[in-house]
């Protein structure tokens, strides 16, 4: 029976783990006004590469880590300049449909590039345990929760503090005006989907362990993801890290002390509750449609 | 003899092209009755003539209202579940179930679009997804309902009109008969003012609202609509193979028909026919008969995601406009041809 | 607080079943007020609008007039205020009761400045949209195709057809909508607009976009319809000739507020207009 402090300690690692997939899709939909449902796809992909790298090439663990990261970075980016940069003029549909094309490509192309066995990934860190309170804490969960809020912090401050920065939330606020104010935009759109694929690989490297390397491992980070945007609302940059936890949170507590077998979906009607009452999301500004 | 115009009249008159349709799917049933063709090759075409049903509902909500289902597959499922039950338990025959199997999936669809629908569209697209996962769940774990992983088996024989027995070859000819009547039901609804009504909401909010469209409601009879044909999909499905499982109501499937409905063309309903013989049959017959590589799972999925994003960047009209594409270049090169004639004449 | 708040609509409606307008009153606004994140917009804007009128509602850059425009049409809905509209059926409602697509069913049409087409259809689909609200048919009659369902669908065809003769544009009555010029566009909206049979028409900026012989064309073709038609006619426009042309009472606002009402001469005149336009002070 797991005690109370293990449950909060593997809440805040999920959410820390959805929360950088939020983030990757907020960046995303701020700088190319598209909501890329292929986030989960394509770091399923990455963490393949990763894999192979480790177990072909003999790379340690953090080392196929690494690598994976600066890969999905390139991937992330040539994606963009291949294919969205060409869809910048679609209909909004038609790039979330796009985005649905890439889901389809590459789970298509994993088992044929990969195979079909079922692929086993360690954890970052060995599977060592330390006690707080009576209770067996991970290390590498440590990390992982560790990793998740100095990456999300480090881009914050970036998204802050930096001249880049600047660009990136000048695009996601006004393209057009930005674009005539001189900021590169299309150099801020090919950082936000590359890092954004960055992103992604790591949150897939992080729960590999748990779910194994194959096809659909992020289908529930996706949702997850997804949900977290929508109820953060994507106005602000915040918002979606801050429901990425709240759902984490919120799903384990319902699962562990509503109902087993319907706390998930009680979780959803939950939401869909709160963005019905609050369709701007629960940090989102209210915006007004001008006619 | 006044018969030549009015053959004309009927020849061009909307519907021939489902007939068409019908005719083409009627003669692969007689190749397969007199074993030309192998008894897969029926199942193959069967699969098609579902595939069209539920991607002309999907067609209707995306094509048409320009709203994106992912929970399309859970829907499909649904309405198997719903045939297997009502045959296997409630006895029921073929034409009381085709109706009764949709009445369950169209109310949840109806419930999902009373939460979503008010909002963005990018609501239904998300809660679509997120049902479809619970959907894919319920199916596993309510086992007394659908038998869970082991799955759900009719092991009476299917009847119609509680007499007559189906073997596959009349399943098959019903299916094509209810494939012709969608399309022409469909047909009258979008070229009535619902269909407008559907266009104006998908291109232009605001012209909507100020024309008197109550976009909420009219959402709502798309997504109704398509969660209606999904379903009829299912027991489409149900019916033919007599047993259903949770493994192939997924996000891929979804997806497919996603593709089906792009490819074909949006807001084409023969489009529509040939996206599914694009997507479903082409893997089927061709493509797996192609040695290595056809056997390799993610094959299909591999040509469909390459074919839909291709599609999209370079020709996002859809398979069926190709022909009038071709008329309209050659058009084009005629009328150079005739400006370079005319030019050459006034120089002499 | 919820409870106010369920008051304050209580007595609104009371309020509003024994207003009484004028006789000759179509349109009255009282007292509209509308901001956006504390920023006043619109500020007690009233006046009235006679029946069979003409009226224009003019003002500099960024006076209001689009968001005057979306308060009176229910895109917006207004802080404060009121709007009484006597509709088709002669009774007087208070337009901020009802939602936008309501709004059409009184008789209180609108257009559009950036012309809110559908290019998938042809020019005489557009114009059938503008006649949703009169067919009976609904779903299912549209479904299985009823022949009651396909007569009306004919009739209103044949009506569509009227208006696009009546605009003059009935020789393009099927080409698709997407492939046709700026000033066509304008027609074939207003032509829509007159589908409804309506009390009311609002035009968003009519004559934005055209040249001085399509802008005379256009005054012509309003004073038609208001006299064929015998609708009012409220147009919010930036043109000076058109306005002072065929509007038969004007009213001027400036900053969000009501500088002056009156006929086109009154306001040629006016002072605080000429400020307001041009900003000579005295």
């Amino acid at each position: 029976m797991d005690s109370l402090i293990q449950i909060i300690f593997r809440s805040i690692e999920m959410g820390g783990i959805y929360s950088l997939a939020a983030f990757g899709i907020t960046l995303i939909f701020r700088s190319s006004n598209m909501t890329n449902f292929a986030q989960g796809s394509m770091a399923m992909f990455n963490a393949y590469i990763s894999y192979i790298l480790m177990k072909s090439l003999g790379f340690s663990t953090p080392l196929a880590a690494l690598f994976g990261v600066i890969i999905s970075l390139v991937i992330g980016g040539v994606n963009y300049l291949t294919i969205i940069k060409k869809a910048e003029n679609a209909s909004s549909v038609a790039k979330q449909i796009i985005t649905m094309g890439l889901i389809i490509l590459l789970t298509g192309l994993a088992p044929i590039i990969f195979g079909t066995d079922p692929v086993y990934f360690p954890t970052i860190l060995p599977n060592k345990t330390f006690t707080v309170l009576g209770s067996a804490i991970t290390y590498n969960g440590l990390f992982n929760i560790g990793v998740s809020v100095i990456l999300v912090t480090v881009l914050f401050l970036l998204l802050k503090y930096t001249r880049f920065g600047l660009g990136i939330r000048m695009t996601a606020s006004d393209k057009e005006t930005a674009m005539l104010m001189g900021v590169r935009t299309d150099m801020v759109t090919l950082f936000a989907w590359a890092i954004a694929g960055a992103f992604g690989l790591i949150s897939a490297i992080m729960i590999a362990p748990m779910s194994g390397v194959q096809p659909n491992m992020m289908n529930t980070i996706q949702i997850a993801a997804l949900i977290s945007c929508v109820l953060g609302g994507l106005n602000k940059f915040w918002g979606p890290i801050v429901a990425a936890y709240i759902f984490a949170i919120g799903r384990n507590v319902l699962l562990l002390y509503v109902s087993s077998t319907w706390g998930e979906q009680i979780l959803y009607v939950l939401i869909i509750l709160i963005i019905n009452l609050r369709p701007q999301g629960l940090f989102g500004r209210k915006e007004i449609k001008k006619v | 003899m006044k018969i030549k115009p009015k053959i004309k009249k009927i020849l061009s008159h909307p519907f021939a092209d489902f007939v068409y349709i019908a005719i083409f799917l009627l003669l692969i049933l007689l190749l397969s009755y007199v074993k030309v063709f192998k008894s897969s090759t029926l199942i193959i075409f069967y699969f098609v003539i579902m595939y069209t049903i539920i991607s002309i509902g999907l067609n209707v909500l995306l094509g048409y209202s320009g709203l994106i289902s992912l929970g399309t597959a859970g829907f499909v499922g649904l309405g198997a579940y719903m045939t297997g039950l009502l045959m296997e338990t409630l006895k029921l025959s073929y034409i009381t179930t085709l109706f009764l199997s949709m009445i369950i999936p169209v109310v949840l669809g109806i419930i999902l679009g009373l939460v979503t629908l008010r909002m963005d569209g990018i609501f239904l697209a998300i809660a679509t997804l997120g049902i479809a996962e619970i959907f894919r769940k319920t199916f596993e774990e309510f086992i007394n309902f659908t038998g869970g992983f082991s799955g759900l088996r009719i092991s009476r024989k299917i009847t119609i009109f509680y007499a007559v027995p189906l073997d596959r070859y009349s399943k098959y000819l019903l299916a094509v008969f209810i494939l012709l009547l969608i399309m022409m039901l469909i047909y009258n609804l979008v070229n009535s003012k619902i269909g407008r009504a559907f266009l104006t909401m998908k291109i232009s909010e605001p012209a909507a609202r100020a024309m008197g469209i109550n976009i909420f409601k009219y959402r709502l009879y798309a997504f109704a609509l398509s969660t209606a044909l999904a379903s009829l999909g299912g027991f489409l499905y149900m019916t033919f193979l007599e047993y259903n499982s949770p493994e192939p109501w997924n996000l891929n499937m979804s997806l497919t028909i996603l593709t089906i409905v792009v490819i074909g063309g949006l807001k084409s309903l023969r489009g529509t026919f040939f996206g599914a013989l694009i997507i479903y049959g082409i893997p089927e017959l061709i493509l797996k008969k192609i040695p290595v590589i056809g056997q390799k799972a993610g094959v299909a999925y591999t040509f469909s995601g390459l074919l839909i994003i291709i599609i999209l960047l370079f020709y996002p009209k859809g398979v069926v406009n190709i022909p009038s594409s071709i008329r309209e270049i050659i058009k084009k090169i005629k009328a150079k041809r005739n400006n370079h004639e005319n030019q050459l004449d006034q120089q002499n | 607080m919820k409870i106010n708040w369920i008051n304050k609509i209580k007595n609104r409606k009371k309020e509003d079943e024994q207003i009484i307008l004028a006789e000759d009153t179509c349109l009255s606004v009282r007292n509209v007020s509308m901001s956006f994140s504390g920023l006043k917009v619109v500020t007690d804007v009233s006046f009235d609008i006679k029946e069979g009128e003409i009226f224009g509602l003019i003002g500099p850059n960024g006076a209001g007039k689009t968001t005057l425009f979306n308060c009176i049409t229910q895109f917006y809905k207004p802080d404060n205020g009121s709007i009484f509209f006597r509709n088709n059926k002669n009774e007087t409602i208070n337009l901020i009761n009802f939602p936008t697509h309501k709004i059409i069913r009184h008789g209180l049409v609108r257009t559009f400045q950036n012309v809110e087409l559908i290019g998938d259809l042809s020019v005489i689909e557009n114009v059938m949209v503008g006649a949703h609200i009169k067919y009976k048919y609904d779903f299912w009659g549209c479904l299985f195709g009823f022949s009651g369902a396909k007569k009306e669908e004919k009739r209103i065809e044949e009506e569509a057809e009227g208006v696009l003769k009546f605009i003059g544009l009935d020789d393009i009555k099927n080409q698709p909508v997407s492939s046709q010029p700026y000033g066509i566009l304008k027609k074939i909206e207003l032509a829509r607009a007159l589908m409804c049979d309506p009390k009311l028409i609002i035009l968003d900026e009519p004559a934005a976009g055209m040249n001085e012989a399509e802008t005379r064309e256009l005054m012509n073709m309003i004073k038609i319809i208001r006299d064929e038609y015998k609708t009012t006619i409220l147009l919010v426009e930036h043109d000076m000739k058109l306005v002072m042309g065929i509007c038969d009472r004007i009213c001027a606002i400036s900053f969000g507020e009501v500088i002056a009402i009156g006929t086109p001469s009154q306001i040629k005149n006016n002072i605080k207009v000429q400020e307001a336009y041009l900003g000579v002070t005295k």
